[in-house]
């Protein structure tokens, strides 16, 4: 039997969590409902992240669900910054608690885990970037469609004569294609007892493309020969030197050929700066997964905003959400690095502070861009409510998160009775709750008080509530 | 607030510990409630000033000094009705590889209800726990009790329990106190099967004895019936035969015979280590094993000795069967086993390597029961030179590098393998003991009647 596993939560303190971030994040969903799909964002993004700790293709779709998840959260701060710059910091405070949701469902992340998120966040800012110069390009010319046949326009057109754009092409695209070839690494593809088989394949395809695109070569020179002695043969020649689809294939095949030899050449560097290990847990190599998960993840955001311009969003727009999402993809990416040498599978802890910090960020925020206006019932309704319950609901999420690391570590968390825990969270809510009707209480008694409503006034006002509280307290204890 | 140690409930801090630790939450929530007040006055909020009421909660309902109440009674009852163990007092004894329940039972004998009530029975080290968990966090009212069942799977040896620690905290987790109560009813776990018969096969002697042999000669058994031949006892013809054929046959009986056994035990230092995924060092199987196999002898009769090899040299007691020899054999194998020489003259010290020593230690008609795992070179050529001087060779051999996994335990294992076939090519009888294996079928398989791997 394995031993007991200090490394998860109690499955009632997993619910109370989640239960508060829910209710944190209804909180914050009063100011701009888009919170939500920030939120969604963060979970998605923690979800991601677990994916890392599995195997080669559980890491290609955390790979693709990363810049997807990221994309989310730009667009949700892009959707708040309309209601205020202030509320713009809520939608990073609701990925924070849709982060803190996910990890308490997935359990802690390994610093195996970490690390590989940060490298795809890396690798993902990277595709991001080169997909934000480029889709602008793209928009200009009027979509892919048009701007891909423009772009290699000098290479198939159709205005040059003559064999020398053919024979050029070919031996091109048959050297890009044997290179690719040749940089395909092979362990990605096969097993070890394998692999001598697999080298042989692989050299005999780049012997096979050379004698293919030398044949080629050679039969168009024979041709012209032939045609120009024989002239009812001519037109071949003709047809083959002026033919925009051979041409196009050739430089399209030479396009792709480049893009895989660049992600080929790639995956070796990473190989050979890795230390080893497997894929399943341990600090295995999982670059081609990565790549593959991001070329995905990126694509999809690609397309999407290609679907939106220009009907929905200005290109503009677009291209700057993709920078601001490869900007915050790197900067999660090299942030995620360093620390995960620090982190433990501490998953409890981590996952109550995050719900903690992100509901209670989110209150302070939504609390101060709240105006009352000199309304009692704008206490309710105006928002100052909302952010008491999001303070209160990220308080009682991180001692949450706390008693439940703290109860898991002493016995493991399939040993600690419901009921136990159950206790303490009803005392935990009772106390939030309690500081949640006081505080709208307070402010309501106050705005009635005073509808001009000072700062100092309001802390003349919390003194005087906190000292009745403390003077009853002491009469009771 | 102080971070919990995660492994702290399971620390072994002996019996008497009692600790009460309080913990600064209130801090925090003050210093946030500050904080939303500072905010609140820096951007001018009233909002976000009101808004430190709700941290302010948490500081007032964490204000309670309240030392957590201990008054919990702690059961433990060892052996359920389906466990194949027997119990002997404050000892429940089983086989290696049974599993035993162990209920533990905290009853809350206070006035006031423990709201976090945190359990960990101190499982004995060596035994794993197969089944369910040793630990609990639970609530009880007074009066109340929960039960914690587990099972533990026995392995050989002498086990007790370690104290249990328990640990409350108060409702508002300011405070915690952990201890290590008193254990009602404690129990030991033996496991350490008795050796009833140790059979010796063809092993005998020319000594007269008791052991049956497998040739004709004055013993009580029916052998087989010859021709009369002239000079036989008048005593030994068949008389029954005669009258109804009239002709004269002797009838002969199995001659019975005893047998000298000396058990050869290896004690080196190599043999002292616990290897990787062994619970138990290989001297010590060993020791176990030659002890009971050379006691079980002596009750039936077989004079019987020990010899124990060192790094340069070895102490031996001499085969016998009277109670001083007895006494010699078992106090030189509990010292053998700590790698340790007794105290006192009762066994003879020999000086230099173990063929030499032992050549000098064997009685010349004896049998050799050799325990050593073999994990070294250091006896390789042993079984070969035993059998060279005409002595019947039993090799025990606990396989102690069965449950590593990495690769110096296999290469190790191979290597073992290896030695163990060169023992069985110079004609003794191996047995490659896995120590969750019966002892008596070991030996029984150390003798020729049962399989041997």
């Amino acid at each position: 039997m394995s031993g007991p596993d200090r490394s998860r939560l109690p499955s009632a303190t997993v619910w109370a969590i989640v239960t508060a971030g829910l209710a944190g994040t209804a909180a914050l969903s009063t100011a701009e409902p888009a919170i939500g799909m920030a939120a969604l964002a963060g979970v998605i993004a923690g979800v991601a992240c677990r994916f890392f700790a599995g195997g080669h293709g559980r890491v290609a779709v955390g790979a693709a669900l990363l810049p997807i998840a990221f994309a989310g959260i730009v667009v949700g701060v892009g959707v708040t910054a309309d209601v205020g710059g202030w509320a713009a910091a809520l939608a990073p405070a609701a990925a924070l608690v849709g982060v803190g949701l996910a990890s308490a469902f997935t359990g802690g992340l390994s610093p195996t885990a970490f690390r590989r998120t940060g490298n795809a966040g890396i690798v993902s800012g990277v595709a991001l970037g080169i997909v934000a110069v480029l889709f602008p390009v793209v928009s200009a010319a009027g979509g892919v469609r048009v701007a891909v046949p423009a772009a290699l326009d000098p290479a198939w057109s159709v205005e040059t004569t003559g064999l020398t754009g053919p024979v050029v092409g070919i031996v091109v695209a048959a050297s890009a294609v044997a290179l690719a070839l040749r940089a395909v690494p092979i362990a990605a593809f096969t097993l070890p007892h394998r692999r001598e088989g697999a080298v042989a394949l692989r050299t005999g395809l780049v012997r096979l493309i050379a004698v293919v695109a030398a044949a080629a070569v050679a039969g168009l020179v024979v041709a012209t020969l032939v045609g120009s002695l024989v002239p009812r043969i001519g037109w071949i020649v003709d047809a083959v030197s002026t033919s925009g689809l051979l041409r196009g294939t050739l430089a399209t095949t030479t396009a792709l050929a480049t893009v895989a030899l660049a992600c080929w050449l790639f995956v070796r560097l990473v190989w050979l700066g890795s230390r080893g290990g497997g894929p399943n847990g341990s600090d295995g190599n999982v670059a081609v997964p990565t790549l593959v998960g991001v070329g995905v993840g990126t694509t999809v955001l690609a397309v999407v905003g290609s679907r939106l311009v220009p009907g929905t969003v200005a290109a503009d727009l677009v291209t700057a959400g993709l920078l601001v999402t490869a900007l915050l993809s790197v900067t999660v990416g090299l942030v995620a690095r360093p620390y995960a040498g620090v982190i433990g599978e501490e998953a409890g802890r981590t996952a109550g502070t995050a719900v903690g910090l992100g509901s209670g960020l989110g209150g302070v925020v939504l609390g101060a861009t709240v105006d009352l206006g000199g309304e009692t019932g704008a206490v309710v309704s105006g928002g100052a409510l909302a952010a008491f319950c999001a303070i209160g609901a990220g308080l009682f999420a991180y001692r949450a998160g706390v008693y439940g690391s703290d109860v898991a570590g002493d016995v493991g968390r399939e040993a600690v009775a419901r009921d136990v825990q159950l206790v303490r969270f009803t005392w935990t809510a009772a106390v939030a709750g309690v500081g949640v009707v006081l505080a709208t209480v307070g402010l309501a008694l106050a705005t009635a008080l005073s509808p001009t409503l000072s700062v100092p006034s309001t802390v003349g006002v919390v003194g005087g509530l906190v000292a009745t509280g403390a003077a009853a307290w002491l009469l009771f204890e | 607030m102080t971070s919990a140690d995660p492994a702290a409930i399971g620390r072994e801090d002996g019996a008497g510990r009692d600790e009460v630790e309080r913990f600064g939450a209130r801090e925090l929530y003050g210093a946030l409630a500050l904080a939303l007040v500072g905010a609140g006055v820096v951007v001018g909020s009233p909002t976000l000033v009101v808004a430190a009421l709700v941290p302010l909660a948490f500081v007032a309902a964490g204000g309670s000094d309240v030392t957590p109440d201990r008054s919990v009674r702690f059961t433990r009852r060892v052996g359920g009705e389906n466990d194949d163990v027997s119990a002997d007092g404050s000892t429940v004894s089983g086989d290696p590889g049974d599993a035993v329940t162990v209920r533990t039972t905290v009853h809350n004998v206070g006035d006031g209800p423990l709201v976090d009530l945190r359990v960990a029975d101190g499982v004995p080290a060596d035994l794993p726990v197969v089944a369910g968990t040793p630990r609990t966090a639970t609530r009880l009212d007074p009066g109340e009790s929960a039960t914690v069942e587990y099972e533990l799977e026995l392995r050989r040896g002498t086990h007790g329990f370690a104290d249990p620690v328990l640990r409350v905290r108060s409702l508002d987790g300011s405070a915690r106190r952990t201890w290590t109560p008193a254990v009602d009813d404690d129990v030991t776990i033996r496991c350490a099967p008795a050796v009833d018969d140790v059979p010796l096969g063809d092993g005998t002697n020319d000594r007269a004895g008791d052991v049956p042999a497998d040739e004709d000669g004055s013993g009580v058994e029916f052998h087989s019936v010859r021709e009369y031949e002239s000079g036989d006892p008048v005593r030994s013809i068949d008389w029954r035969r005669y009258a109804r054929t009239r002709e004269l046959s002797t009838v002969e009986y199995r001659a019975e015979r005893s047998t000298t056994v000396v058990c050869v035990v290896d004690v080196r230092e190599s043999e002292r280590r616990t290897p990787a995924g062994s619970s138990l060092p290989a001297a010590a199987l060993s020791v176990d094993a030659a002890e009971r196999t050379a006691l079980t002898l002596m009750d039936a009769g077989h004079p019987s000795g020990v010899v124990c090899l060192y790094e340069r040299g070895a102490l031996s007691v001499d085969p016998g069967t009277d109670a001083t020899t007895r006494e010699r054999t078992r106090t030189l194998l509990s010292a053998a086993g700590e790698g340790d020489r007794p105290e006192g003259s009762i066994a003879r010290s020999r000086h230099g390597s173990p063929a030499e020593v032992l050549a000098a230690a064997l009685p010349g008609e004896a049998h050799v029961y050799l325990f050593s795992s073999f994990v070294d070179d250091g006896l390789d050529t042993l079984p070969e030179r035993l059998r060279a001087g005409n002595h019947a060779v039993r090799v025990v051999s606990p396989d102690v590098l069965s449950g590593g996994t990495d690769d110096a335990a296999r290469i190790g294992s191979i290597a073992r393998d290896n030695r163990l076939a060169r023992a069985r090519e110079s004609g003794a009888r191996v047995v490659d003991w896995d120590p969750d294996r019966s002892l008596e079928l070991v030996v029984r398989e150390a003798v020729g009647e049962g399989r041997t791997r």
